[in-house]
């Protein structure tokens, strides 16, 4: 039986073929998946902010893009994927708001995607395909067995990338 | 102090100070609604991101979200969220004109979305800064209709800097006695809060 295990806002999970996996509605977060498509096994981080080496109160590791992706990659290994195939697809970091520029709340999605692709790059892990940024939410599920990540947006054809 | 070590009779103060805004508001959004318009905070709480979410029932739900930027002596934001089809009741009462689910809100409804966004907030950061004597200053209103979820990010990504859980003060709202189900909720963030119970000697 299919099972969609779904993770919430600042979280983390893993899940194999052939369940999915989603998480609902995001906005300036950004939506990581790292998956081996060889064993047909993936795990996925709902971030929230870029950096945690500013923050005080940093306890929770899934709300941040480094400490996130790192503390999902590690994980992932343990779990058997193989250090040479990992991929990752990635979505969200809108601006939900028209924000004026002098605002620094309107970067926080933009920030969240930098900071996203810089660490998927020290870990050398390729991205293979996104769809980030623009002013609109988005609902993400990936499926192991295909490797396709499925993005819903209000308003607008699902698409598949 | 914590955010995590506020206590109950500081929730309650803050419950209070959110109903005097409401009051306001209320009064305010009648006036320029001519209709009946009530709102109430039943209740402020700290709580985790994931638990927000689910107190608006679905997060996927599409809603109209109005944000303003509280800034000056205390800083944080305030947020409305309307369902849809419930915006449409009050922006009807404006405009005059009638709203479905699949209305497609145009340049003319965003601003009279925004107006009243603005009404409610100036209402509350007045009735806040009469009480505290604080100069708090409110951004132009922004608004968007997508997710609740995605739209309820961006507050909490601001405050996500300090804590895991936010001050969430909630409250109703009833137009001619009909539960619009809409929320604004009011996000301090935690500085602000200190400052507003020591204005009010605590």
């Amino acid at each position: 039986m299919q099972t969609t295990i779904r993770i919430g806002i600042a979280d983390m999970n893993y899940c194999d073929a052939p369940n999915l996996i989603t998480t609902l509605g995001l906005g300036s977060c950004v939506g990581v998946v790292l998956y081996d498509s060889a064993i047909k096994k993936c795990g996925m981080v709902h971030i929230m902010l870029p950096d945690s080496t500013i923050i005080q109160n940093n306890s929770n590791v899934a709300k941040f893009a480094d400490t996130g992706i790192q503390a999902l990659y590690d994980g992932f290994i343990n779990r058997g994927a193989s250090k040479a195939r990992i991929q990752a697809k990635i979505a969200g970091g809108a601006q939900m708001f028209a924000f004026g520029s002098s605002n620094s709340m309107m970067r926080v999605g933009e920030n969240n995607i930098r900071a996203v692709k810089e660490k998927l790059q020290q870990l050398r892990i390729p991205l293979v395909a996104e769809d980030t940024g623009l002013n609109h939410g988005r609902t993400i599920v990936f499926d192991p067995e295909t490797s396709l990540l499925k993005v819903k947006i209000v308003g607008m054809n699902e698409k598949v990338i | 102090m914590r955010l995590d070590e506020i206590d109950s009779l500081h929730l309650d103060i803050m419950k209070e100070l959110g109903n005097i805004g409401a009051g306001s508001a209320a009064t305010s959004l009648s006036q320029i609604l001519n209709r009946k318009v009530e709102m109430n905070v039943p209740s402020a709480a700290l709580v985790g991101f994931n638990d927000l979410l689910k107190s608006f029932g679905n997060e996927e739900m599409v809603v109209l979200g109005i944000m303003l930027i509280i800034e000056g002596d205390i800083d944080g934001s305030m947020i409305c969220i309307l369902p849809k089809v419930t915006a449409g009741v009050m922006l009807s009462a404006l405009l005059g004109k009638t709203y479905t689910e699949d209305t497609v809100f145009d340049e003319m409804d965003f601003s009279a979305s925004k107006e009243i966004g603005n009404i409610i907030v100036s209402a509350y950061v007045n009735s806040l800064a009469s009480m505290t004597g604080f100069n708090i200053r409110v951004s132009e209103p922004f608004a968007t209709i997508d997710m609740a979820a995605s739209i309820l990010s961006v507050p909490m990504a601001v405050l996500g800097s300090q804590s895991d859980k936010v001050l969430f003060m909630e409250s109703y709202i009833t137009c001619d006695g009909m539960e619009l189900g809409g929320h604004c909720i009011m996000l301090p963030t935690l500085e602000s809060y200190h400052k507003i119970m020591k204005a009010l000697g605590m």
